[in-house]
């Protein structure tokens, strides 16, 4: 395949200096690389004077002040749309009709049934917190309100405890991290069924009594059985032991509504549930509590 | 850092004198502007600097820098194609280059083919003429030019044959040039 004739290949051979340099040029060169190079990786006994030519510096420079500014610049960008799709992700996503409940909770209140259907929920709907406030609650007397940007009232994830109130337990030890999660969701599980299938839901809420008898959601599975009990029509037999076990308790005014053949229990008076600041009052023992 | 070794896992000793003089010529060759050059064998060299620690051997160590060579002289002449519509060929031959030839007289005549060589391979396209300074100048093997070039042998060897056609037809039309200049004085 050698296409070239004598002339041309001799005059390659002619031309075997084109592009040679000059031992100056080298030098120059070599010494304008070493003041770039890195101190603590030159080579010993390398020439370390200064660069000769300072244009190759200074282009090297400014480069690399370059690539730091748009790292910089990327980074910054990179942790704001960070920060900001945390806060957004933070941000409940409740369905149009717990909106509509939550922001006129005096007409969710007069319906026995609850505002939410859990089964509509989406599956990656995270349980609101308004239906278990006590959930996160260390102290059953909270303070004030946090306004969400839907209108509704949410306890705040931590709060210290005022002296001489009573502080529930934590509802899991750091040392098992998994002990609350069975309960959790078998009591969450108990109020999916509650509107939908009471004998079901009903049966869940034994079921937690007996696997735990000192759970932390005691209150709430007790509550469960005594509604699925009342909605079912049964004599409000665990209604009435609810109420005479919890007298200041959250859902007695919920159990109240849906269980009335209790009209002539005594109970601990509840707060109005015409009242319009109840949108936003904190979750005091005592206000309805909602499944 | 990483040490760089060969094939076998040997350390491989970097002599960045050689490799300086071996760039300066490589990226003269294909087509750097002379007030360019320095800069774009500084550019090499700490591009070797920078990555010799990931070479394995896979190849020789020239044929690994010949390949930065190929892309920083890409890069410098896209750099300097808007500043510079013709390239001089004879600042690419400083006055004191070293030369194989021992009198004055064939030293001008190698000069002047050097000139004559580097105006020529100026007309060649860019992938051609990659190909041919690496054979026909740096006296590469096919198969180190092509992996040089990231290219298969075959694509390498098509460039190298177009190459030498377009530069044969080049020589001899200077040839008929010359022969014209002779004829009319």
């Amino acid at each position: 395949m050698n296409e070239l004739d004598a002339r041309a290949r001799s005059l390659l051979n002619a031309a075997r200096c084109l592009g040679e340099p000059s031992d100056e040029q080298i030098r120059q060169v070599l010494s304008a690389f070493e003041a770039e190079r890195e101190p603590a990786t030159r080579v010993p006994g390398a020439q370390q004077r200064p660069a000769l030519t300072t244009l190759p510096a200074r282009r090297t420079a400014t480069r690399l002040t370059r690539v730091l500014l748009a790292a910089i610049v990327l980074g910054s960008g990179l942790a704001a749309a960070a920060t900001w799709s945390g806060v957004w992700r933070k941000t409940p996503e409740l369905p149009r009709e717990q909106l509509e409940a939550t922001r006129a909770p005096s007409a969710a209140l007069e319906t026995p049934v609850a505002h939410v259907n859990p089964r509509t929920l989406p599956e990656q709907t995270p349980v609101p917190e308004t239906d278990f406030p006590e959930l996160v609650e260390l102290n059953p007397k909270p303070d004030l309100p946090v306004l969400t940007p839907f209108g509704h009232f949410r306890p705040e994830p931590k709060r210290e405890a005022t002296p001489g109130a009573v502080v529930r337990p934590p509802l899991h030890s750091a040392s098992d991290p998994s002990s609350l999660n069975p309960e959790l969701e078998l009591i969450v599980a108990a109020r999916d069924l509650l509107h939908t299938d009471p004998v079901r839901a009903a049966a869940l809420a034994n079921e937690h009594s007996a696997r735990f008898p000192n759970g932390a959601l005691g209150q709430e599975a007790s509550a469960i059985a005594a509604l699925a009990e009342c909605q079912r029509g049964l004599p409000p037999r665990r209604a009435k032991q609810h109420l005479a076990r919890w007298p200041q308790s959250f859902f007695n005014l919920r159990i109240r509504k849906v269980c009335t053949d209790l009209s002539n229990v005594q109970i601990a008076p509840g707060p109005t549930t015409d009242s319009s600041s109840e949108t936003f009052a904190p979750a005091t023992q005592g206000a309805e509590g909602s499944f | 850092m990483a040490e760089p070794t060969d094939a076998a896992g040997a350390p491989v000793e970097v002599d960045y004198a050689a490799l300086a003089r071996l760039a300066w010529r490589a990226l003269v060759r294909l087509g750097v502007p002379s007030d360019g050059i320095a800069d774009a064998v500084q550019d090499t060299l700490l591009v070797v600097h920078r990555r010799v620690a990931e070479f394995r051997g896979q190849s020789s160590l020239e044929t690994w820098v010949y390949s930065i060579v190929l892309r920083v002289a890409s890069d410098h002449r896209k750099r300097t194609r808007r500043r510079y519509n013709v390239i001089d060929p004879s600042a690419a031959l400083p006055e004191d280059a070293p030369s194989a030839l021992p009198t004055p007289f064939e030293q001008v005549v190698e000069r002047d083919a050097a000139r004559l060589v580097a105006r020529l391979l100026d007309t060649l396209p860019e992938p051609q003429r990659e190909a041919f300074v690496l054979v026909e100048l740096e006296e590469l093997t096919l198969e180190a030019a092509a992996r040089a070039l990231g290219v298969l042998t075959t694509t390498c060897q098509s460039r190298l044959r177009s190459a030498r056609r377009a530069f044969a037809s080049a020589v001899a039309r200077e040839g008929q040039q010359c022969a014209r200049i002779g004829a009319a004085q």
